[in-house]
């Protein structure tokens, strides 16, 4: 974590691209933290919402004057206000799946790595076999067979992200426990879970980090295909995705905004953490570094 | 007897050379003042601890330096040619033809996806046309002279397929083919089984003495320096501190560092129990001390020490940097360090 | 009286990675895999207060053996002994807390010291971990590691990285002594060192052999470095012991044709412009060792039966052991 606090400084120094894309990466974790604070109406307070103000487009005021910023849905809630509840949902679930996806991937990887053959090839194979086929196909196989919900979500994120921290930590690890100081540790009497997570695991997590920020861009994206597509988060609490798939029928009818403000946030949200990741990546990889 | 080269043709002469490295926050000095003549057929030994800037400073003649590193000072003459006024084709010229470098790590100059045969010819061609048979023949042939077994089928091999001794004889080869003037061997041994650097000397000793080549050779090993060359220059954070004849110096040393690093070899006292050893370490380069650069480290140091010593001569080819040099009577290496 | 350290034929291959590794690796289409023996039966004993030094090129299996003792390796075949009793046989916990006594000081300073921890927290943990002393102690307890090595305290707080070569080999020695073993593997403790701080650490192993009374496995390819330090030395070559002899013996009436090989090779000061008397050839891959002796492909001496049987060892004077027909 160390490194990572000097990298920092170089990272807001670095490029145009970079700069903006963490001023944005902040300003939607920021939006999604204050949401019930700063936006104009909560969404799901029925008693808040006027449906005389349905479709209205951007820019207008409600009778009561405030500000319908990107325009309203077709039961009169504030587009903005969705968007700020809706990246709070998007976000909660790939940060946790993410969080559950570390977990259980770098312990597989630390464990692949340090016990090596037959574990490690019987793990990795497991692991192939995730990543050979696309998430979204094994994500939806599993809310078939878990049904819908937040928590389900959740756990099929963690199903099709596990095998990239696993790889990226088995990689990492094997260099890491190549060095003598892992031997010495050994030496020392260690126990075996003291040498994993005390001193082969802080020296991964720089490598880690890199692919830990694309991935949740990944969470987020899958989510908002499983939202979209009506397996994901529940109705009463939607997401980014489910906000794009409401809209959806009524972008023809020239209501672009039900659909087209919730999709740019996607699109800047997602692209802002792959432009960080890759700067991480860079960072983090001397031989590119400038 | 060494062989003296006082009056063989100056290949390569080195004029107060300095090479610093510039970043925002400080400018480093990694080679400084460092002056050498390069006769041909002659070997030079270039010792030094990490940090002395040994090796720094023969990149610097091959043009090797990367920024934000540069030469800021001084003048590398190859047979009277200034190459720091030389064009960038007259340089690469220079560098693919007559002066040549070999590295520490073989690696670093083979490229792993190009057989030996490839490479070798890529050496031949670079430089002027030349038939395949020529380059074959003239491949296989310096393969041959460097003891390489079965040359031909060598030619085929990729760098992987070979030991490490045997690529660096490889690399070492791609510098002689095409029989330049200097050869710069940068630690080339370092990294191999003592056999095989018996081996790798001796060869090397054998076709220099053949081909009329100069050498530079780089290393941190006194002994190795001492089995080859005809002539010493012992480097300490960026300087030469002294120079000389091989046998004279190492006998005889006139400069206390050269005393220590030559009492500090395990070998070179049997029967002492303990190593004379030197207090502190080399300086990092960026953070020497003024004046006389070993002073910390000196029992000998005292206050005419805090000027910065010039190299002087004592005694017939040798130079020294110091302003208490030993003579011969505390020179020699058996007694510990006072 | 048992030795502190016996390896007994103990052996160790590479590449073969068990019954049920072997089926899964089958199972899975990676066929199998080549087999290296790194150690070939290897005997060797540390005794109390001794140093024992162990000469080779690289990939000879010195570096392997001396993993096999500090418990870091098992062997494939043969037994480990701490003071007679056969580590194999313990339970892990009992084997570990007597491993403990066999520490290990290794050839890459910067490498073998963790990059996260501060020097303070790399000497504490051990003591932590084992509960060797009370905590009001520990901190005591690390001071006096760190005059013994000579370093200041003030390097407590420092990042392995901001320490030097020379000093980094100093913690990973305070780090080996922190749980008072008996007996230091040291794999070539001072090769990736200048000379200058190689005869500070040489000499720094040596006050605390006597100071604190240790028993050194030290391995090495540089005979003069294993010349100073060591009371016996054991040659090895492609897995195997060819020569054991105390260092004055060995030194002085080398029995096998490859230690005069390597004594011939080492370029020596005052032996300038001597006459060559190094071995031709490589070494034979040890993929595929040669039949009979390993180095009778390069040995000056070799006759037919060199290439057949391979060499027992024999006492050819008092202490002094030698693998070879012609000795």
């Amino acid at each position: 974590m160390r490194a990572a606090g000097r990298r920092l400084p170089r990272l807001l120094g670095g490029d145009a691209i970079s700069s903006v894309a963490l001023v944005l990466m902040a300003g939607a974790v920021l939006l999604a933290v204050a949401a019930p604070f700063v936006c104009p109406q909560d969404p799901y307070d029925l008693a808040q919402i006027d449906i005389l103000d349905s479709f209205v487009p951007p820019f207008s005021r409600s009778g009561a004057g405030m500000l319908y910023l990107f325009g309203t849905d077709d039961q009169g809630r504030d587009i903005f206000s969705a968007i700020a509840f809706g990246l709070r949902i998007s976000l909660a679930v790939a940060l946790t799946a993410t969080l559950g996806a570390v977990a259980i991937g770098t312990s597989i990887g630390l464990a692949a790595a340090y016990f090596g053959d037959p574990l490690d090839s019987l793990l990795m194979r497991i692991a192939d076999m995730q990543l050979a086929f696309p998430a979204v196909l094994i994500a939806l196989m599993l809310l078939a067979l878990l049904g819908s919900g937040s928590d389900k979500v959740v756990v099929a994120i963690m199903a099709v992200q596990w095998a990239a921290y696993a790889r990226t930590v088995r990689s990492v690890a094997l260099v890491e426990q190549g060095k003598e100081y892992v031997e010495a540790a050994r030496c020392l009497g260690y126990s075996t879970m003291r040498v994993l997570f005390v001193h082969i695991l802080p020296n991964c997590l720089a490598a880690l980090s890199v692919v830990v920020i694309v991935q949740i861009a990944a969470a987020v994206l899958i989510e908002a295909t499983l939202s979209f597509l009506g397996l994901g988060v529940p109705i009463t609490s939607p997401s980014l995705g489910m906000l794009i798939a409401n809209g959806y029928p009524f972008m023809l009818s020239g209501r672009f905004w039900m659909t087209i403000y919730p999709g740019l946030t996607l699109v800047l949200l997602i692209f802002s953490m792959n432009a960080l990741g890759e700067r991480l990546r860079s960072a983090a990889n001397p031989r590119e570094r400038r | 007897m060494a062989p003296r080269f006082d009056g063989a043709t100056v290949v390569l002469s080195v004029d107060r050379l300095r090479t610093v490295f510039e970043t925002a926050a400080q400018t480093v000095v990694a080679v400084d003042d460092v002056s050498f003549r390069l006769h041909q057929g002659e070997v030079l030994g270039l010792v030094g601890e990490s940090g002395s800037g040994k090796s720094m400073t023969g990149h610097s003649i091959m043009g090797l330096v990367d920024p934000p590193g540069r030469i800021a000072d001084g003048t590398i003459l190859y047979r009277g040619e200034d190459l720091g006024h030389a064009s960038e084709d007259r340089l690469r010229e220079i560098r693919g033809n007559h002066v040549a470098m070999v590295f520490q790590d073989p690696m670093t100059s083979l490229s792993p996806t190009l057989s030996i045969g490839a490479q070798l010819a890529g050496v031949l061609r670079a430089h002027r046309r030349i038939g395949r048979r020529e380059i074959r023949e003239r491949s296989v042939e310096m393969l041959r002279r460097l003891d390489i077994p079965s040359p031909e089928a060598r030619l085929r091999a990729y760098p992987h397929e070979l030991s490490g001794g045997m690529r660096q004889r490889v690399c070492i080869a791609a510098a002689m083919l095409n029989e330049p003037d200097v050869l710069i061997a940068d630690e080339p041994t370092t990294a191999l089984d003592v056999t095989t650097q018996a081996q790798i000397l001796e060869e090397v000793r054998d076709l220099c003495r053949n081909t009329g080549t100069a050498v530079i050779w780089i290393s941190h090993d006194l002994a190795v320096i001492g089995a080859l060359a005809n002539r010493v220059a012992v480097m300490y954070a960026g300087q030469i501190v002294e120079t000389g004849p091989v046998a004279e110096l190492l006998a005889a040393p006139r400069h206390p560092y050269t005393r220590a690093l030559l009492s500090a070899i395990p070998g070179a006292n049997r029967g002492v129990r303990r190593l004379p050893q030197l207090t502190g370490e080399v300086p990092a380069i960026g953070d020497v001390p003024t004046g006389c650069r070993f002073r910390p480290r000196c029992a000998r140091a005292d206050a005419a020490c805090e000027a910065p010593p010039v190299l002087v001569a004592c005694g017939i080819g040798r130079e020294v940097r110091c302003v208490h040099p030993l003579s011969d009577a505390d020179a020699t290496i058996d007694g510990a360090i006072p | 009286m048992s030795p502190l350290l016996l390896l007994d034929e103990v052996g160790r291959d590479f590449g073969s990675p068990g019954a049920l590794g072997s089926w899964l690796r089958r199972g899975l289409g990676h066929g199998e895999r080549r087999i290296v023996r790194a150690v070939d039966e290897v005997t060797i004993a540390v005794g109390r207060q001794e140093v024992v030094g162990l000469v080779g090129e690289s990939g000879c299996g010195k570096s392997t053996l001396g993993r096999i003792a500090a418990g870091l390796i098992a062997p494939s075949r043969g037994e480990v002994r701490v003071d007679g009793v056969a580590i194999a046989g313990l339970s892990a916990a009992v084997r570990r807390r007597s491993m403990l006594r066999v520490q290990m000081v290794f050839q890459s300073a910067t490498a073998s010291l963790n990059p996260r921890q501060t020097v303070r927290e790399i000497l504490l943990e051990p003591l932590r971990v084992h509960r060797l002393a009370p905590r009001a102690e520990r901190d005591d307890r690390v001071a006096d590691l760190m005059r013994r090595i000579g370093l200041h305290t003030g390097f407590l707080s420092r990042d392995p990285h901001q320490l030097s070569g020379g000093q980094c080999q100093r913690i990973g020695i305070a780090r080996a002594l922190t749980v008072a073993p008996d007996l230091v593997v040291c794999d070539e403790p001072v090769s990736a060192l200048d000379v200058s701080i190689q005869a500070q650490i040489l000499n720094l192993f040596q006050d605390l052999q006597e100071s604190l009374k240790l028993s050194y496995l030290f391995i090495s390819h540089d005979l003069s470095v294993v010349e100073r330090v060591s009371d016996r030395v054991a040659v090895m070559y492609l897995g195997r012991i060819v020569e054991e002899a105390p260092v004055a013996s060995l030194f002085g009436r080398p029995s096998h044709p490859y230690t005069v090989a390597l004594l011939a090779a080492a370029p020596r000061l005052g032996a300038q412009r001597r006459v060559a008397a190094v071995v031709k050839g490589e070494r034979p891959s040890p993929y595929n060792p040669p039949a009979g002796c390993h180095f009778h492909p390069r040995c000056p001496r070799a006759v037919e039966l060199c290439r057949r049987v391979a060499p027992e060892r024999r006492e050819v004077a008092p202490g002094h052991w030698s693998a070879c027909h012609l000795a």
